[in-house]
């Protein structure tokens, strides 16, 4: 405050010296609440003189005799107020009727909320608020409809899986199209690159006419990210934020213990008749391991920004910093980062402006040095982490195999990237005539990467095969630009009409070259991956490198014309042309349009004194996916070296036939939505009911192998989503020192296989050992379903086995699956459909309350009525006396407990005979208090300091807790980790745990 | 205002026409190569041939146990020492449609089927590409097409030997057409690969120098020819192919019968084929299978320290899995004089009983040059011990007895001491100590199942056999001499089940 006062006196020196100057003290309200309104800009109209009230809603202005003030704020009215001869003047702001006037962000544009025609979801302002965050991704679950946000897993910094209006592609990529700042970084881009404090909003684009405008790559949705910049504030902001958290594990699964799974692989050897493996059930490990390779992680976070206006009102700028390091909760996992952002826009005169967004971030992610599920899989209880002389035991005491030790892995092996992102945008204005803008934009990206990674030869495993250690250093740098020119024109026809059209053509092209070199049998432990050429035996060493690159090609359009301010008409095209396709299947052209009919506008919708908002909007159009990579159309031969008289040769063999016939995945969306507005707004609704077809899927068809190849990459088949979104948004209480706002989204998306090229089923993943195909794209069901064979419980007697007469070797107490076709045999003919990973619905629910200076933040969301294929329970409940079991296993049949349907150990010889069955089918449905913040803000002036705007003190919780029935515990891991595909959605083997963090954070403002 | 526009107009023009569209959106593959500019020059040839060996190194065929999932389990020489998944489909005889993708180590049988059908496809392009160079003289091609003809005719022995009539394609076919080809029947293909082998055969070199060890010889040609003819029942051109390998090869049989497994003696004088393995390189873990493991040993467990203190000082270990031991009848039936039982039977090491019977032939202890998992042991596919016998064999059937024995005795030479050649035989005896003989010899190399399959007694022999783990004696049905075609290949290609719906009797 006190800066802005001086300065504003120093400007008064300077420019108004000669008028009469006197200054207005005063406060601004909300003449329905009476709430003080903070952040008001108040301008002397004419002049750029201005400021804008405190926390409490309080300016004070210094103006010329004859100013007249001028009151603006978003959602409001604007008021304007001659001075004349007041000190004083109160102002209570009205609520703008209209107050849609929000400005959404679309494609190489923005539009305001009520001239929308397509269906956009805008998550912004408070609702990214100092929400401790790591990454924009994360911030999205539950917050927009119709945006499905899984956390699959609990590694810092990684990747969430997100579905816009569910999948529309079977093995192509599903994943939204990420355009940051107007920069297209497509579905990949690693979001830890960016700084969550610098996100101003989120816009996310969902129906044809929204998303065609992006053309090959709209097709699974666009998400448009805005960062903050300096316009519309007053004089220099500063700002810092700093929180520190803690994570912790949610909750452990229930597996044996050492002694218990003694007993158990005991009973297993004698059920065989093979050797105990633990002859003396007193000497037998109990190691927890879960809780030997966890630990209570720190979270920390550093944050701070600049951002203004010069006083010309022609410069403003944004200049940020963050330091974020979060520990894993899996030891030796984790990611440091620094983040540095700059933003400027600059208005050089009437007919130019220029401005730049530019994004510089260095990041440091510590990987995991095992999978959890691998730990899972192969270590059990007994395994003791030293052995008798203190040395990390190498082999697993139930089979003697060597088998990793975890523990070992965790303080000897080492593996992080190292990575550098730049990424910019710099544009130029130029506005030859009123309304038509001509603007250029030049967007590069660059992206270095390097992987370290060193397994020493001090691993236990090493250390037997007498392999020495061995160490990787990948390379490889990504470096991409794009130039967008656009010209808009703008015109007003008549009164109420107007007329947007915006044309455009733009290149793209991104190259990737990486390297790789790898050391074996290295003479040291010291060096590591530092100096590879300590490699012991050069004729094992490995070198590789690659390049890959593409380029896109477009020209797009779009109209918008609004007609009597009630009736808006949106048409867009885009024709792309991508260099990842055969001559002749090159360009394709995207269409779409859509119709809005503001029917608040009408009289007889206004006299009906319901609504203070009704949009009706529909729209139907084209987009496409382009999800092969580079150089897919062309046959290739794989390097196969072997070996001669021991001396390694190079050879080469086909890798895969050549494939001109590719062409785009193109999907056809038709969206109808409805917006309503009651009490003034204070209740809005959004209703939405979509419908998409999918065809030309990119599909790796199997090929029977008498070709020499599995599958080949093919253009078939059709899919069809629908489904409906609904989003409310209510403002429950708006008083004085109480109010209370809740934010609902609902979704559910329906999609079924309508054709698959001529075959009723295709096998898509085996997610068990051997236990056949798990999940089936099969015509009239979803998308994908889960399949396997009904699990019948135990076989009870041998009376039973003979009676039944299955094939194959079978015991009492021993698994019984269904022979559904009745042929004497358990075949992959049985498998059923057993659940599908498509939700009923998914859901998240926000309330805000504030009461005085404090405010609390709760966040659930959840999904209902989903299947998970839980992939461990064929070891962690059939078989395999090395791995590790349930802790219901307990109850398993023996002699003495003959009616248990959980399996005798040892009656399953073998992995292949348990199918994937029912058993391994749960509800996936869930519900998780995702985030809760409370926060407190003390004003400058109560602390009594100087200076200082406010200080928010807060304590936030993320991911408290999860309900759910699942065994392991958090029904969104998976199995296959950030598979873009559609297939690979839903298995889950207990991955990497998502964590519960509890921080305290303060953000100062000055 | 107009002037304005058509200055942007003419802005944007310029910019649209800086670049050529056309140029722009070209794919520059960079690091990639395309069979469509290869096979121009000799090198090429060569990297393409080296490329179809390294596929018979793959795991589901000689990498791994692979192959002899197939021709060893489910005979009467080898078995696992417990029960174990991988080994059961074969050893068991629960073969069926549904766990013949479980049939391990190596991938299962369509991973078999694949990568010996990758063999062919490749050479089938490597021939077309040789027909139609015109950089090569007339005979390199011959000599690159030699070679190729052999690789493919060796894929197709595999896959007419698991499965009898297969689908069958010697051109340069479009995979759309090969992946409608229904089945041929097994004797054309034999005749076919026959006169492959036979130019193979007369284009070959005689043996390589130290850089080519482990490629096929005119005589590796030769001796599969033998193998055909066998089972084909065709005893004259198999005896007079055998002759000819006998007595024009360059190949002599070793006086000692152990120093043929030496891992310090590979490509010896005997070997007529033989796949190279190297530790770290290029290396296999079938060796692993034949390896005891030290938890089973030795029969007093008490005694393990010691033993695993013995091993260690000679850097030895028990490190493998003893998935692949002699079966009770092979222990019990090999004779106790026989020289070369110590290379098929232990049942002793370094003074301590055993509790199995091992194969140290085939096994490697050593920690040092052949750790675990990371074995450089060679795979003997042929040698000439093999080749006399099969000479035996053809003219006992041709002839009789009298001309034979030559032949068999010169292997038996080795394994008596003193000698005790074979007389006086019929030729059903003589036929019974072929069938023994060859069990002696041969043990564990990977011909016994196919040897019992064509004498046609490999149902009598099972079902006579004392196995040690499971019951194979009652699960083996007639349908067992093939493998079934898997089921992911007749659903992709139904006309496989045209000329057989019964699937070799599966269905």
């Amino acid at each position: 405050m006190r800066r802005k006062t001086i300065l504003m006196l120093a400007l008064c020196f300077l420019t108004g010296y000669a008028f009469a100057q006197r200054t207005v003290t005063g406060t601004v309200t909300d003449t329905e609440s009476g709430t003080h309104l903070p952040g008001v800009n108040v301008i002397e109209k004419g002049t750029t003189n201005g400021v804008s009230t405190d926390i409490d809603g309080n300016y004070s202005i210094t103006v010329g005799s004859d100013a007249s003030l001028q009151f603006t704020y978003i959602g409001f009215q604007t008021q304007e107020v001659e001075v004349n001869a007041q000190t004083t003047i109160n102002i209570a702001l009205v609520t703008d009727a209209e107050t849609l006037e929000e400005v959404v962000v679309i494609g190489y544009g923005v539009q305001r909320k009520k001239d929308l025609t397509g269906s956009v979801s805008q998550v912004g302002g408070d609702e990214l608020q100092n929400l401790p965050a790591a990454r924009v991704d994360n911030m999205l679950q539950g917050r927009a409809a119709g945006v499905q946000v899984s956390q699959i897993s609990g590694e810092p910094g990684a990747a969430t899986t997100i579905r816009i209006r569910g999948g529309n592609s079977i093995q192509g990529n599903n994943e939204p199209l990420w355009v940051i700042d107007g920069v297209i970084v497509g579905t990949d881009y690693n979001l830890s690159n960016l700084n969550t404090n610098d996100i101003e909003s989120i816009d996310i684009l969902k129906d044809a006419v929204a998303v065609s405008i992006y053309g090959t790559r709209g097709a699974n949705g666009v998400i448009l990210v805005t960062t903050k910049s300096g316009a519309g504030a007053e004089g220099t902001k500063v700002s810092f934020n700093l929180y520190r958290g803690q994570q912790s594990i949610v909750t452990q699964v229930d597996f044996l213990n050492g002694q218990e799974h003694a007993a158990y692989a005991n009973e297993d050897a004698e059920f065989r008749q093979s050797a105990l493996p633990f002859p003396n059930l007193n000497e037998v490990a109990d190691v927890d391991w879960i809780d030997q390779v966890t630990q209570s992680a720190p979270v920390l976070n550093v944050d701070a920004s600049v951002s203004g206006t010069s006083q010309n009102g022609k410069v403003n700028y944004y200049i940020s910093g963050n330091y974020f390091n979060q520990d894993g909760l899996v030891r030796a996992s984790g990611i440091e980062k620094y983040v540095f952002r700059a933003n400027m826009d600059i208005k050089l005169s009437e007919l130019f402006k220029v401005g730049f967004r530019a994004n510089l971030s260095s990041l440091r992610q510590e990987n995991p040095k095992f999978n959890i599920d691998g730990l899972y899989l192969s270590t059990t209880p007994t395994r003791a982490i030293y052995d008798a002389d203190g040395n990390f035991t190498a082999l697993d005491p139930i089979t003697d195999g060597i088998s990793s030790n975890f523990e070992a892995d965790i303080q000897l092996r080492q593996n992080h990237d190292q990575e550098t992102n730049l990424l910019g945008n710099a544009y130029l204005e130029f506005t030859p005539v009123e309304n038509l803008i001509f603007r250029t934009t030049i967007s590069p990206e660059i992206n270095d990467f390097k992987q370290n990674v060193f397994n020493p030869g001090a691993l236990p495993n090493n250390l037997i095969i007498q392999n020495g250690g061995n160490a990787t250093v990948n390379n490889s740098l990504r470096k991409g630009w794009i130039n967008e020119n656009t010209l808009t024109y703008n015109t007003d026809i008549g009164e109420n009409d107007r007329l947007t059209v915006l044309a455009g053509f733009t290149l793209q092209k991104t190259q990737f070259e990486s390297s790789f070199s790898r050391s074996q049998g290295l003479s040291n432990d010291v060096t590591g991956f530092n100096n590879l050429a300590f490699g012991a035996d050069p004729t094992r060493n490995e070198v590789g490198s690659s390049y890959n690159s593409f380029q896109l090609l477009s020209y797009l359009g779009r109209i918008n014309y609004s007609l009597n301010d009630r009736f808006l008409f949106t048409l867009v095209g885009r024709l792309d042309g991508s260099s990842r396709f055969a001559p002749g299947n090159k360009y394709s052209f995207f269409p779409s349009g859509a119709f809005a009919w503001r029917m608040i506008e009408e009289d007889f919708i206004r006299n009906l004194d319901v609504f203070s908002n009704l949009k009706f909007r529909a729209s139907f159009g084209l987009s496409g996916s382009q999800a092969i990579p580079s150089y897919r159309t062309l046959a290739v031969l794989n390097a196969a070296n072997t070996t001669f008289g021991n001396v390694e040769k190079p050879g080469v063999v086909l890798g895969r036939p050549e494939n001109p016939e590719l062409k785009w995945e193109t999907t056809w969306q038709l969206d109808i939505g409805l917006e309503m507005g009651f009490f003034d707004n204070r209740l809005a609704v959004e209703l939405d009911y979509y419908q998409k077809t999918t065809e030309d899927l990119l599909l790796n068809a199997q090929l029977p192998r008498q070709t020499g190849f599995v599958s080949k990459l093919q253009n078939i088949g059709k899919i069809e989503n629908r489904g409906m979104e609904l989003l409310i948004n209510s403002a429950n209480v708006r008083n004085n020192d109480f109010s209370w706002s809740t934010t609902l989204t609902v979704s559910g998306n329906r999609n079924k296989v309508v054709d698959l090229g001529g075959v009723d089923f295709i096998n898509l993943v085996v997610p068990a050992n051997q236990g056949g195909v798990g999940g089936r794209l099969i015509v009239g069901e979803s998308v994908p379903v889960f399949t396997g064979v009904n699990y019948l419980g135990t076989w009870k007697s041998q009376e039973e086995i003979d009676a039944v007469g299955l094939g194959g070797n079978h015991d009492v107490g021993g698994p019984r699956f269904e022979d559904t076709n009745g042929d004497g045999q358990i075949t992959e003919e049985d498998f059923i459909v057993l659940g599908s990973p498509q939700p009923d619905f998914y859901y998240g629910i926000g309330n805000t309350f504030s009461f005085k200076n404090f405010e609390l933040d709760i966040f659930f969301q959840g999904t209902q009525g989903n299947e998970v294929f839980n992939s461990l329970t064929q070891t962690a409940l059939f078989g395999r006396p090395e791995t590790t079991k349930y802790k219901e296993t307990l109850n398993r049949w023996t002699p003495e407990n003959p009616t248990s349907d959980i399996p005798r150990a040892g009656t399953v010889a073998a992995l292949s005979e348990v199918y994937n069955n029912s058993a391994m089918i749960e509800d996936g449905s869930h519900l998780r208090l995702k985030s809760l913040r409370l926060g407190y803000t003390f004003t400058g002036e109560q602390l009594g300091l100087r200076g200082v705007q406010g200080i928010n003190v807060y304590i936030t919780g993320s991911n408290l807790f999860v309900l759910s029935d699942f065994r392991l515990k958090d029904p969104e891991t998976s199995q296959f980790g950030r598979n873009s595909d559609n297939l690979s959605f839903g298995f889950s083997r207990g991955q990497y745990p998502s964590s519960r963090i509890i921080s305290i954070g303060a953000r100062v403002d000055f | 205002m107009k002037i304005d526009i058509k200055l942007i107009s003419l802005l944007l023009i310029l910019g649209l026409s800086l670049v050529s569209c056309d140029n722009f959106l070209d794919e520059d593959p960079r690091d990639l190569v395309s069979p469509t500019n290869f096979f121009n020059t000799p090198a090429e040839f060569e990297l393409a041939i080296t490329g179809l060996y390294n596929t018979f190194k793959g795991n589901s065929l000689h990498g791994k146990v692979g192959l002899d999932r197939y021709y060893e389990n489910g005979a009467d020489i080898i078995g696992p020492n417990r029960v174990f998944d991988q080994v059961e489909p074969t050893q068991s005889y629960s073969l069926s449609e549904s766990n013949i993708s479980a049939i391990s180590q190596g991938g299962g049988a369509p991973l078999t089927w694949q990568n010996l059908y990758a063999i062919i496809l490749n050479s089938n392009t490597i021939l077309a590409q040789l027909e139609i160079n015109e950089n090569l003289s007339r005979d390199q091609k011959d000599l690159f097409g030699a070679e190729t003809l052999f690789l493919r005719a060796y894929a197709y022995y595999h896959l007419t030997n698991l499965w009898g009539d297969v689908p069958y394609y010697r051109d340069n076919l479009p995979i759309s057409e090969i992946q409608l080809l229904p089945r041929t029947d097994v004797q054309q293909i034999r005749t076919e690969i026959l006169q492959d082998l036979q130019q193979a055969q007369n284009v070959l070199p005689d043996t390589y120098g130290a850089d080519g060890l482990g490629r096929a010889s005119k005589w590796a040609a030769a001796t599969l020819m033998v193998k055909i003819y066998l089972i084909q029942q065709q005893w004259q051109p198999a005896r007079d192919k055998a002759l000819e390998i006998i007595n024009d090869s360059p190949h002599q049989l070793l006086d000692d019968y152990a120093a043929i497994f030496d891992p310090n003696n590979e490509f010896n004088a005997e070997s007529i084929l033989e796949i190279n393995f190297v530790k770290d390189i290029n290396q296999n873990d079938w060796v692993d299978h034949f390896t005891p493991r030290i938890r089973d040993e030795p029969k007093d467990p008490t005694k393990r320290g010691e033993l695993s203190a013995a091993l260690a000082a000679r850097n030895e270990g028990f490190t493998g899995y003893g998935l692949a031991i002699p079966i009770p009848d092979y222990v019990n039936d090999f004779p106790m004089d026989d020289l070369r039982r110590a290379s098929n039977v232990v049942t002793e090491y370094l003074g301590f009983e055993m509790n199995f019977p091992y194969m140290p032939k085939m096994w490697n202890v050593d920690q040092i040059n052949s750790p675990r998992g990371n074995h450089g042991d060679n795979k003997i596919i042929f040698r000439l011990a093999d080749v006399y016998l099969m000479a035996a064999e053809a003219e006992n059937e041709l002839n009789g007895p009298d001309n034979a024995y030559q032949y068999i005795n010169r292997v038996r030479e080795r394994a008596y001491e003193p000698d005790r050649p074979l007389s006086g035989l019929t030729q059903e005896t003589f036929r019974q100590a072929i069938y023994d003989e060859r069990r002696w010899e041969l043990g564990g190399e990977g011909h016994r199942r196919l040897d019992l399959i064509r004498w046609g007694i490999l149902l009598d022999v099972v079902r006579s056999t004392e196995y040690r783990i499971w019951n194979p004696a009652d699960n083996i049905q007639p349908r067992h001499v093939l493998l079934p075609i898997p089921p992911e290949e007749f659903n992709l290609n139904p006309s496989l089940l045209a000329s057989d719906p019964t699937n070799n009797g599966y269905r």
